[in-house]
């Protein structure tokens, strides 16, 4: 299977003479290497992104539980209490035990994102791993390839020939990215929400801080885990570029959001609006014909 | 004429199980009209620019969200729809199993009206099988009448009183009241009760 006998797509010839970076031999020995990378790789997007898509499922089963929590808090002081009214304090001891339940909410949110973050840096790494350069090891006959580009003269691709069948590098590469695209995008959505979210549950508390804007840095190391996926350049994580920017901080501190407006962030987080999942279903199909294996 | 009866009431029980998985399809009715409902309930607040915050930010957010939830309603009503099918099945293969019987017992030598209605013992006259048989099956029909056009009136459009009405006409199932099922059966198997 993995020999380049069997997908003879370029005659060794042909590719002789041509003024190909690689020539037939080293392509030959190529092919292997590239192909078992690129099993690899596209396993890990589809593993990423089925945790991807659990990680949002769980964050949505605790951002409606803190959405109740937060709204029984704010409904207390009006709230029937029946014969319970009598008791001294009562509102005072259910309103503390409501707030210790929306800080474990927003803390699992958080976990949840953060879960969400990391699937995504493994898409994003995988999407970036998909050529293999050739090893330069002056003392050892046996060529090697490796994922790191040793020679400027190696672009990692086979000079650009098929992998399997009829899929080059380049190509698997642009349907990776046209995957993590969608990745990204319901990412900084999901954090727009997540900003809200945790929002809510800080203005019940006591710090001074009453809400939370796009450049916070919402966990400790999650700036340097987006800017090792590319996600952010330099210090500051700016807003995507076709948001407009007023009316994210639109927002005024200290108003609480209506219930409807709650209503609006707990569908768009389940919508994953960004998320094709036709067309996600269609590259790894065509994907899985391509290199004849089932990924998931 | 007591071996018609058994022959009848065979069918019957074999229809029973037929009717059985009514209610089972009405959980599932159910669940998908909640489903259905809450998208629904949902759609005015996603209609109105000022519920989105700072999410007003992303481009054409409003848009797109209603966008999505009317794909997910759709996809519920063709559920719903199936769900429908499958209720009209039941009551397709109840009323051949209706016109079969009266078939087998016109088909035997002809009975006379008398014989129709003559009581063994505490068997069912054949008549009163057939008069139960019958209206089991007219119950059903017109269930599945009354669901399809409940259903029909359940739009994007509509308001919350409204789907309230509707889903306590799916959970009553007025045509099919239990207790009258529940005595025609027991005339029909009257034998086997003692």
């Amino acid at each position: 299977m993995e020999t380049s006998a069997a997908t003879p797509t370029r005659p060794p010839h042909q590719a002789a003479t041509s003024p190909s970076p690689s020539p037939s031999s080293s392509l030959r020995l190529w092919r292997p290497a590239a192909q078992r990378n690129m099993r690899n790789q596209w396993s890990h997007l589809s593993a990423a992104k089925e945790q991807w898509l659990a990680a949002v499922a769980d964050g949505r089963a605790h951002a409606s539980a803190l959405v109740n929590v937060h709204l029984s808090c704010r409904n207390m002081p009006t709230m029937d209490l029946g014969v319970l009214k009598d008791m001294p304090g009562i509102r005072d001891k259910a309103n503390s035990k409501l707030a210790l339940r929306e800080e474990q909410y927003s803390g699992m949110l958080l976990s949840a994102y953060k879960e969400m973050v990391r699937q995504l840096s493994y898409l994003v790494e995988a999407s970036h791993s998909m050529r293999r350069f050739s090893k330069a090891a002056p003392n050892c006959p046996i060529t090697q390839f490796s994922d790191r580009q040793d020679n400027l003269n190696d672009s990692g691709d086979g000079g650009g020939a098929p992998v399997f069948k009829w899929f080059s590098v380049l190509e698997f590469e642009s349907l990776a990215q046209e995957l993590v695209q969608m990745f990204v995008s319901e990412q900084k959505l999901k954090r727009l929400l997540l900003l809200e979210f945790l929002s809510i549950a800080l203005k019940e508390g006591v710090e001074l801080q009453t809400s939370l804007n796009w450049g916070d840095e919402l966990y400790d190391g999650e700036s340097n885990k987006l800017q090792s996926i590319g996600l952010q350049s330099g210090d500051a994580y700016s807003p995507p570029e076709n948001w407009c920017a007023e009316r994210l901080g639109s927002q005024r501190p200290g108003n609480l959001p209506l219930h409807e407006v709650l209503q609006v962030y707990l569908t768009t987080w389940h919508a994953n609006m960004n998320i094709n999942r036709s067309r996600i279903d269609e590259i790894f199909e065509l994907v899985e014909e391509e290199m004849k294996i089932k990924l998931s | 004429m007591e071996a018609v009866v058994r022959k009848v009431q065979q069918r019957v029980r074999k229809a029973r199980e037929e009717m059985d998985q009514w209610d089972d399809l009405n959980t599932r009715l159910l669940s998908q009209f909640s489903n259905a409902a809450a998208v629904i309930s949902r759609l005015q607040a996603l209609g109105e620019d000022k519920n989105y915050g700072p999410l007003r930010a992303v481009p054409n957010i409003r848009v797109d969200l209603i966008g999505n939830q009317m794909e997910v309603l759709e996809l519920i009503f063709v559920k719903i729809r199936e769900t429908l099918e499958k209720f009209n099945d039941v009551v397709k293969a109840l009323n051949k199993a209706l016109r079969d019987t009266k078939q087998m017992v016109r088909g035997g030598s002809a009975l006379t009206a008398k014989q129709m209605q003559l009581q063994v013992g505490i068997l069912p006259s054949i008549a009163e099988c057939l008069d139960g048989f019958q209206t089991l099956c007219e119950m059903h029909h017109d269930e599945f009448t009354l669901k399809s056009s409940a259903i029909s009136l359940l739009t994007w459009k509509t308001c919350s009183s409204d789907i309230a009405v509707l889903r306590q006409l799916l959970v009553d199932q007025p045509n099919i009241p239990k207790d009258e099922v529940q005595s025609i059966f027991d005339i029909i198997f009257a034998d086997e009760i003692c």
